[in-house]
């Protein structure tokens, strides 16, 4: 028994407001882009003809589709990095200290940043990373290097640094959150039973916290591919990847091309999520 | 004892890297704090020329082209409405799932389709279909629709976890002694969860605030303060903007310490009643 | 603590249902009546000049900015516009679409103050009309000339900024070529909206003997693609720095020394040289790049008085002589009462002034910014530039 019935009819009561906005507000928008996508002509017009010409269009244009799997292997690089680091971080935080109050402190000291505006932190790097920025000045300073190194800020290498910086810690977030579930017990035991650090960890630990690990990911990837702030600033307006190419082709007031590249990037995103969610059921979450 | 020895050098290397990207993730915007007191003549670089509150004394005053307070103002309180409801229907949402009702499976991934579908997306989408319906866009309505669809998954899953780990016996035992299932919620269930029900109103307040690509489609006229930071960014790039940002960070903090502050006091006290 | 509780709830759930409401009865907005919404860009819509506007008239002006002249059209199908920065080939293109209103030019009794280069399009009599959108040419809607698509408020010829600390130049002279020079690699950074920036482009293309297009500023298809493929493979060898579209960005760019040469505009010449870094505005060898931009009421404007208000009041002067101060010419001849007069012979005159006078620039008017007729392959083509 609990305070609701199973199957019944107050649920679908309840259900219906969160249900009602997140199909008129994120459903109708996705299909609406779906059908602008395929619209012919060139007026803003519910009349216009249905063709696949501009995805052909698209298709046919071999820079955009290597802009497509350049974006990919972008999101992938971000996710093998951040994924790694983060997991690193993670098992530093939960298995390594022992003192409840320092794990807080250093938990805090990583979320904090968190709770600051993702736009204003990816600005921040651009003096960091720049010719006369800190890094370079601590780098000449040191005598490492004589001349400022350039390819800091305004290339792809920069963006990977601001963007690392970023999301890292929305891999280890939940990697965290697994490894806590772990009571200390099962290490001890599986140690007493002459199983080494290495194993321990290979076959016990790192399987309990794999669904941790790719609720990170998917986050780490949702959160990359839609980036198109961090990619325009530390990119200096040179670099475009799908998300920005949305923008650009909306700024350029074509509302068809712009939708197409939506498009894709959806279906990329959902393709992702798929994958993800065949690996691991979060609606098991905290059971 | 050569694994101790090798625990002792893993747990040496993962401190080490822990810490170094503690600095990495901290260093940037520690370095925006301290340029932000760059005096008058400061670039966005150092050298500082100077310290001064020169900046914040020029976010202060306003100007047409840069005036942050009515921004700050109107994403504050679009984050607190946004919050608020994203309380009431992520609670709603998650006790419905507890329901199993036919199609719940369906329902959870609609919920999600929130969290995965790009912000550009979902604001570009909606900004045609208020084109075709012919609404106006505004701040406090259509923004409003849109922040809500972003910040409800996350406050829904919030809420779904706690409900997981929620021992279910506790109504039951209320149930039982002849309450109704409204009364046992209110007076049993809802105290217990009320630490998650506060994360989920952390979530949808720090999310709102901080939302740009929503918003930037479909604010209309009037701008929220991660939209204006973005249009000063469009001009010169003074520390200003560095001061702007320490000030919003500041803000933030002190949000989300209230909120936290609230969540542990309240799980004390549940705690403490249960003991 | 019960009563905490149940305080807390009954606050959310009375907060969700007021939401709306709070929300919707205004919150920090500005006087409904007597406002004017402006779609304008960051060189013009500047506070000195808005604060006055609001001053003498009492309409709060309330600007939206945007760098791109496209997405400022564009604005009006979405969102309530009554004033629109823009240029002559701009606003010919929003008026075929039906975005603009004509304007009466007897409402403006300073129009017989314009410059002749823009009231008739050329300087002089004889002077070149240069290729492109020449606005004397194509703002008036009718032969009697009573009707215009825009008004002209300011202008400029266009050429190249560089840093002359690390540039050497003779003269001051500099061929559009040189944003192409291997020597600069690196530190180059060119415009990054496409009409202008492939304009641009191929000006330096051109200079450089790489291409000879009949009508530079209307470029064809196949020429388009040259001129991207030039661009791309320069990208490939990190020739470009990065790409600018607000001038605050080059201002940073150049003031930070990241960036030596650029197709700048004269507010990042006149604001980097300010900060202490020799910046300086070339003479452009093979002829400059001419713009005027002005003001366009938009077809649904709410508030006709008001624009009015507004194109009389940058016709009056004042903002006038605030763009000369960062280096535009003002259309209209009024700018003098509110301008130092040692400005005036500096701005105007050429005096210690790069380029030389108002009548050297217009006598040596190469081309004018244009919109090209297939800007939609320009974008295409363009964002192909950006995403390789």
């Amino acid at each position: 028994m609990s305070t609701i019935r199973v199957r019944s009819a107050a649920s679908y009561w309840l259900a219906l407001p969160a249900a009602a906005w997140m199909l008129g507000v994120v459903v109708v928008p996705i299909v609406l882009l779906a059908w602008v996508s395929l619209w012919g002509g060139r007026a803003f017009s519910t009349a216009s003809p249905i063709t696949f010409d501009n995805y052909t269009k698209f298709f046919a244009n071999k820079t955009y589709v290597g802009l497509v799997f350049s974006t990919v292997v972008h999101t992938a690089t971000l996710m093998l990095i951040t994924g790694v680091l983060g997991y690193c971080i993670a098992y530093f935080l939960v298995v390594k200290i022992r003192r409840p109050g320092w794990r807080l402190a250093l938990f805090l000291a990583f979320v904090i940043p968190f709770w600051t505006s993702t736009l204003i932190r990816a600005i921040a790097w651009v003096p960091f990373l720049g010719v006369n920025g800190v890094i370079n000045q601590t780098l000449m300073f040191a005598g490492a290097t004589h001349s400022p190194i350039e390819a800091f800020l305004y290339s792809r290498t920069g963006i990977t640094m601001a963007q690392v910086s970023l999301y890292t810690m929305m891999a280890a977030g939940p990697v965290v959150y697994m490894l806590n579930a772990i009571p200390p017990q099962l290490r001890e035991a599986a140690m007493t039973l002459k199983a080494t650090p290495f194993i321990v960890f290979r076959r016990i630990i790192f399987p309990l916290t794999l669904p941790g690990v790719v609720i990170g990911q998917v986050l780490v990837f949702l959160n990359v591919m839609a980036d198109f702030a961090t990619v325009a600033t530390i990119g200096g307006n040179k670099h475009a990847l799908l998300s920005n190419l949305v923008l650009l082709f909306y700024e350029g007031s074509q509302i068809r091309a712009a939708s197409v590249v939506a498009v894709l990037l959806m279906l990329c995103m959902l393709a992702g999520v798929i994958v993800a969610l065949r690996v691991v059921d979060i609606r098991r979450l905290g059971a | 004892m050569g694994w101790k020895i090798r625990l002792n050098i893993t747990g040496w290397i993962l401190g080490v890297l822990t810490l170094i990207f503690l600095a990495y993730q901290w260093l940037p915007i520690f370095t925006l704090g301290v340029l932000s007191f760059s005096g008058p003549t400061g670039g966005t670089t150092f050298p500082m020329n100077g310290t001064s509150f020169h900046w914040y004394e020029q976010v202060w005053r306003a100007t047409v082209m840069s005036d942050f307070k009515p921004p700050l103002l109107r994403s504050s309180i679009l984050a607190l409405a946004c919050s608020a409801t994203t309380i009431v229907l992520s609670v709603m949402a998650a006790q419905a799932m507890r329901g199993e009702f036919r199609g719940h499976n369906w329902f959870f991934y609609l919920l999600l389709l929130g969290i995965m579908a790009p912000g550009i997306l979902v604001g570009f989408g909606f900004a045609i279909l208020m084109r075709l319906l012919g609404v106006d866009l505004a701040w406090d309505t259509t923004t409003f629709l849109v922040h809500v669809s972003w910040t409800l998954p996350f406050g829904f899953l919030t809420m779904l976890a706690v409900f997981n780990r929620f021992d279910k016996r506790l109504e039951e035992a209320a149930l039982t002694l002849g309450a109704s299932r409204l009364t046992t919620f209110r007076r049993i269930t809802l105290p217990l969860i009320l630490p998650g029900v506060m994360g989920a109103g952390l979530f949808g307040f720090s999310l709102s605030y901080d939302e740009y690509p929503r918003s930037m489609f479909t604010t209309g006229p009037d701008l929220t303060l991660p939209l204006a930071v973005m249009a000063q960014l469009d001009r010169q790039l003074t520390p200003e903007i560095y001061a702007i940002g320490t000030t919003t960070t500041f803000f933030s903090l002190i949000a989300v310490t209230i909120f936290t502050f609230a969540f542990w006091a309240m799980r004390r006290s549940v705690d403490g009643r249960r003991t | 603590m019960p009563i905490k509780r149940r305080h807390l709830l009954a606050a959310a759930g009375a907060s969700t249902l007021a939401a709306p409401f709070v929300l919707s009865s205004g919150g920090p907005s500005f006087a409904q009546d007597k406002q004017l919404n402006l779609a304008g860009a960051s060189y013009d819509m500047r506070d000195a000049i808005l604060q006055e506007f609001a001053k003498r008239t009492n309409i709060t002006p309330r600007p939206w900015v945007s760098p791109s002249t496209q997405a400022r059209v564009d604005r009006i199908r979405t969102a309530p516009v009554d004033i629109i920065t823009v240029d002559a080939p701009f606003a010919a293109y929003a008026m075929n679409e039906k975005l603009l209103q004509p304007i009466d030019i007897s409402r403006l009794p300073n129009w017989s103050k314009l410059h002749p280069l823009l009231k008739d399009g050329r300087a002089t009599p004889t002077a070149p009309l240069g290729f492109g959108a020449n606005p004397g040419r194509m703002m008036y809607l009718d032969e009697a000339r009573t009707k215009a698509s825009f008004v002209p408020a300011f202008f400029q010829m266009d050429s190249i900024g560089y840093n002359a600390g690390k540039i050497p130049t003779e003269n001051n002279t500099l061929s559009w070529g040189e944003l192409f020079n291997p020597k600069w690699r690196g530190k180059v950074a060119l415009y990054g909206i496409d009409w202008l920036g492939m304009l641009d482009a191929a000006m330096g293309m051109r200079a450089l003997g790489l291409i000879n297009p009949p009508d530079i500023s209307n470029l064809s298809e196949k020429e388009v693609d040259t001129v991207v493929a030039f661009l791309k493979d320069k990208k490939k060898e990190g020739h470009f720095r990065a790409m600018w579209k607000a001038y605050g960005e080059l201002v940073n760019l150049m003031a930070s020394e990241e960036v030596w040469i650029a197709d700048a505009w004269w507010p990042v010449v006149v604001e980097v040289a300010g900060k202490g870094i020799p910046m300086h505005y070339a003479v452009a060898k093979e002829g400059y790049r001419a713009w005027c931009n002005g003001y366009g009421i938009a077809a649904n404007a709410k508030n006709l008085d008001a624009c009015y208000e507004w194109l009389n009041f940058w016709m009056e002067g004042f903002p006038g002589a605030r763009q000369s101060e960062i280096g535009y010419f003002s259309t209209a001849n009024t700018y003098e009462k509110y301008l130092d007069p040692k400005l005036v012979t500096e701005v105007y005159g050429g005096v210690g002034r790069d380029g030389g006078s108002l009548e050297d620039r217009a006598n040596r008017v190469f081309v004018w910014n244009t919109r090209p007729k297939n800007l939609e392959y320009y974008t295409e083509k363009w964002n192909e530039f950006l995403a390789a």
